[in-house]
């Protein structure tokens, strides 16, 4: 090869480098938390998924602000009649999918009935077939929706992405193909998807609220900890949207990353006794071991970072929250003198027994659950209890749970409505036992209460409600409340403006990478 | 040996067959609900129901086998109950990754292990064999996903010659291909040594040194070849190991493979993408088998194949 021909290649390779770089307005965000399984709103099972698809691909009729508030999105306006049984719709004009569908009353009654239709298996299907009678198109711009009761949370369930707006032409052109080949109004369109390995998208020229300022964005799915570490101080990812608590501190003290310590989630950690069985079918025990369980702490020394602590069974940011709900105090002491009155004594070897039988419970955990686990199995010992913990993978720990054989486990609720409702409803009402109720509380009290509130139209005589409901509901101790996790993120330097909502949405019309 | 092959290609089908019945029992009896793991804890009885009647997970096991019998019998393996997508496209959409890094692997295996062992076998006993033996021992125990997480801190976040994460192009290859491999790279140096010192040993090696044949002629034209029986056995096991156990090296390095895909299957009670995925591998365990045992007869002619 002549000289000449090895000068022209290395110009050639270094025009292709600089070109790259400049043709590379990519933000380059990991989220490797869930695999997104359907690209259909209605369909995609994980939690991380669907604020993937809600970030970027698809819009809703309603969703909220920064402090949770409902907003406008497709919808500009709304509001109920006939007792909370009708809701009307006025729709946002000029909006078409990015197939070039209009966005208007006929499509909205399409995604709908697509949602309540068991030929979909939508996710939330029997959620809202529970609420929903029918659609009807008053004119191009207006939509009526008649629920089968007055539902008063109804306009936060449709901030839900699991309701997310859909191209009706392009579900009917691909039929179930449809979750790969996705078509919503959002502001990025799916240009590649490899599944587990990268998403790319590109941005929406076309969208209703503005030109995003980023032109790509690939998603990648790092799941290993260590890799995510090192892909972010190698440049090879921008943001980390779950990053580990681990994590914090030292990129902190990396002057080219930007760790925001960002506010509460919706998802929020409790620990559940099994309120069905000795010994913690008996609340004064619930109430005893509640107290003997160092909760502060092991949010603070364990869990790090990756959450606060809280005090019932809401986070902050979620209509309904009860703001005056103290925490469960922490006190070995009293556990112990309460546990005495029930006849709990200490035995020989300091394990506390009764007739004959000493208190032994058992744990069943889950991988990354040791640590919190180990803590707790101290600070019940020093009030006499001997827990014992049971490691399972997940599909038995599930089976274990909806079984009843357990005393306590652990586990997390992550639903986007933001009102209390769908939160209270579906951990507390005895109807939902032993499945998302797995604690088997049952107060039928407490139930004709949760069907009441559900009702009431009235927002501050349902807010009396959902209070007194939370404080029965403590007062019982079916569950501890644990923590509500935060939202955290790391990104590099260059990236401006990258906002995560307390829903887990992104804000991906503003962020800029330099 | 045509003959042979046909004959060992015809046993791949009660072979697999009684692979994928085991797998299917197995699978079935692992406890857990598969439609509640796939449906979540945030799901309803309601939906788990419908979940389970819509994947025909409320049928009897005996319906589900025959069912799956007639369909693989079609060499249709279904919709992977987790995705819907067909099991054949999950499958070949990452299969090739696995095979790929499979391959580069037992090719580094062979490039470096092979003349490590024959040097070590040449320098016994001295500091240099020393050395590469107390390297093999380190390659043997290293647990590859720590060498992987090293090797990414040092070329990657530190050096940054090469990329971390992805397997698209050479650069990407690199890494995941000598943590892959460094198990099976000291493993083959060590044989390749042991079966070299024997055949050292030989008669017609000393005639062939007496007969004043250079070095060279000596352990390529008569040595070599003579030692790698065990070494292409060692060789062949260990491509069919990577290919079943390469998941955690897909993790670390983000690749997307069949390893990670059975795994995960696994974990979620996904019945038909664990079937397929083992099918699959049954077959390339079959097949690696075959070529090895022609390798044999390539080796040393005197091992004929018996029809």
């Amino acid at each position: 090869m002549g000289k000449k021909s090895v000068f022209l290649m290395l110009i050639f390779s270094l025009t292709l480098a600089i070109s790259a770089n400049a043709l590379s307005k990519e933000l380059r965000v990991n989220q490797g938390t869930a695999t997104i399984l359907f690209m259909d709103p209605h369909k995609e099972r994980s939690s991380t998924g669907l604020n993937f698809l809600f970030s970027t691909i698809y819009d809703s009729l309603l969703t909220h602000g920064k402090n949770m508030e409902i907003e406008p999105m497709l919808a500009t306006s709304w509001k109920s009649s006939e007792g909370g049984t009708v809701w009307t719709f006025t729709l946002r004009k000029g909006v078409r999918f990015h197939d070039g569908t209009p966005f208007d009353a006929d499509a909205v009654k399409f995604n709908v009935e697509r949602v309540l239709d068991p030929q979909t298996k939508a996710v939330r299907g029997t959620y809202f077939a529970s609420l929903i009678k029918s659609v009807e198109v008053i004119d191009p711009y207006t939509v009526k929706i008649t629920l089968k009761f007055p539902y008063a949370p109804f306009a936060p369930a449709l901030t839900m992405p699991d309701i997310a707006m859909v191209s009706p032409t392009a579900a009917k052109k691909y039929g179930t193909d449809f979750s790969t080949r996705p078509t919503g109004t959002g502001p990025f369109i799916l240009k590649e998807w490899k599944r587990e390995k990268h998403i790319l998208l590109e941005r929406n020229p076309n969208y209703w609220k503005g030109i995003p300022k980023t032109e790509v964005i690939r998603v990648s799915q790092i799941r290993e900890e260590s890799t995510i570490y090192a892909a972010l101080k190698s440049g090879e990812i921008d943001v980390e949207i779950i990053p580990p608590p681990e994590f914090l501190k030292d990129f902190e003290r990396d002057p080219n990353f930007v760790v925001t310590r960002g506010g509460p989630k919706l998802f929020y950690e409790y620990y559940g006794f099994n309120n069905e069985r000795p010994p913690f079918n008996d609340k004064k025990v619930r109430k005893a071991v509640s107290h003997a369980i160092n909760n502060e702490g092991i949010v603070k020394l364990v869990d790090m970072d990756y959450g606060k602590l809280i005090c019932q069974p809401l986070g902050p940011t979620v209509w309904g929250y009860d703001p005056s709900m103290k925490c469960i105090e922490h006190n070995p002491e009293k556990a112990k003198r309460m546990l005495a009155e029930i006849g709990w004594m200490p035995g020989p070897d300091g394990i506390l027994e009764k007739d004959g039988k000493k208190f032994v419970i058992y744990a069943n955990i889950i991988d990354r659950q040791e640590r919190r686990f180990e803590v707790i199995q101290n600070d019940l010992k020093k009030v006499g209890i001997d827990l014992r913990l049971q490691k399972l993978e997940w599909g038995a720990f599930l089976s274990a749970c909806v079984k009843g054989e357990f005393d306590i486990f652990n586990l997390g609720r992550d639903y986007k409505s933001g009102d209390a409702d769908v939160e209270l409803y579906g951990l507390f009402h005895s109807s939902n036992i032993p499945y998302i109720n797995m604690a088997r509380y049952r107060n039928p009290e407490v139930d004709k209460l949760l069907e009441k509130q559900r009702m009431e139209t009235d927002k501050e005589k349902r807010l009396k409600l959902i209070h007194e409901i939370i404080h029965r509901i403590m007062d019982d101790v079916p569950l501890i409340p644990s923590l509500i996790r935060m939202t955290n993120t790391i990104t590099n330097k260059k990236v401006k403006n990258f906002y995560i909502y307390p829903d887990d949405r992104m804000d991906l019309l503003d962020v800029a990478v330099d | 040996m045509l003959g042979y092959v046909i004959k060992k290609l015809l046993l791949l089908v009660p072979i697999v067959l009684c692979v994928s019945t085991v797998v299917f029992f197995m699978i079935h009896l692992i406890p857990g609900d598969p439609a509640h793991v796939l449906a979540g804890p945030q799901a309803t009885r309601e939906d788990i129901e419908n979940l389970r009647r819509q994947l025909g997970l409320d049928k009897p096991i005996w319906v589900q086998y025959f069912t799956f019998l007639k369909k693989i019998s079609q060499l249709d393996f279904g919709r992977s109950l987790r995705t819907d997508e067909k099991v054949i496209v999950e499958i070949w959409d990452r299969y090739p990754n696995t095979l790929r890094l499979a391959f580069s692997a037992t090719l580094f295996s062979i490039l470096v292990g092979i003349p490590i062992g024959v040097f070590a076998s040449l320098k016994k006993n001295s500091i240099l064999d020393g050395l590469s033996m107390t390297g093999s021992i380190l390659g043997m125990s290293m647990p590859d996903f720590w060498l992987g997480l090293i090797l990414i801190y040092i070329f990657a976040v530190k050096l940054k010659w090469l990329p971390g994460i992805g397997f698209d192009t050479f650069k990407h290859i690199v890494l995941p291909t000598i943590t892959l491999g460094s198990f099976a790279t000291a493993y083959v140096a060590r044989m390749t040594r042991s079966s070299m010192l024997e055949t050292l040993k030989q008669d017609y090696i000393l005639a062939a040194k007496a007969k004043g044949l250079s070095l060279g002629t000596v352990l390529f034209k008569h040595a070599l070849k003579n030692s790698m029986i065990p070494v292409v056995t060692v060789v062949g096991l260990g491509f069919s190991v990577m290919l079943a156990g390469s998941f955690v090296i897909e993790t670390v390095f983000v690749i997307n493979g069949l390893g990670w895909l059975i795994v995960r299957a696994i974990l979620m009670r996904d019945f038909p993408v664990v079937q397929g995925g083992i099918f699959l591998i049954s077959c390339t365990f079959v097949i690696v088998n075959i070529l090895v045992d022609i390798a044999y007869a390539y080796l040393d002619p005197r091992i004929k194949f018996k029809d």
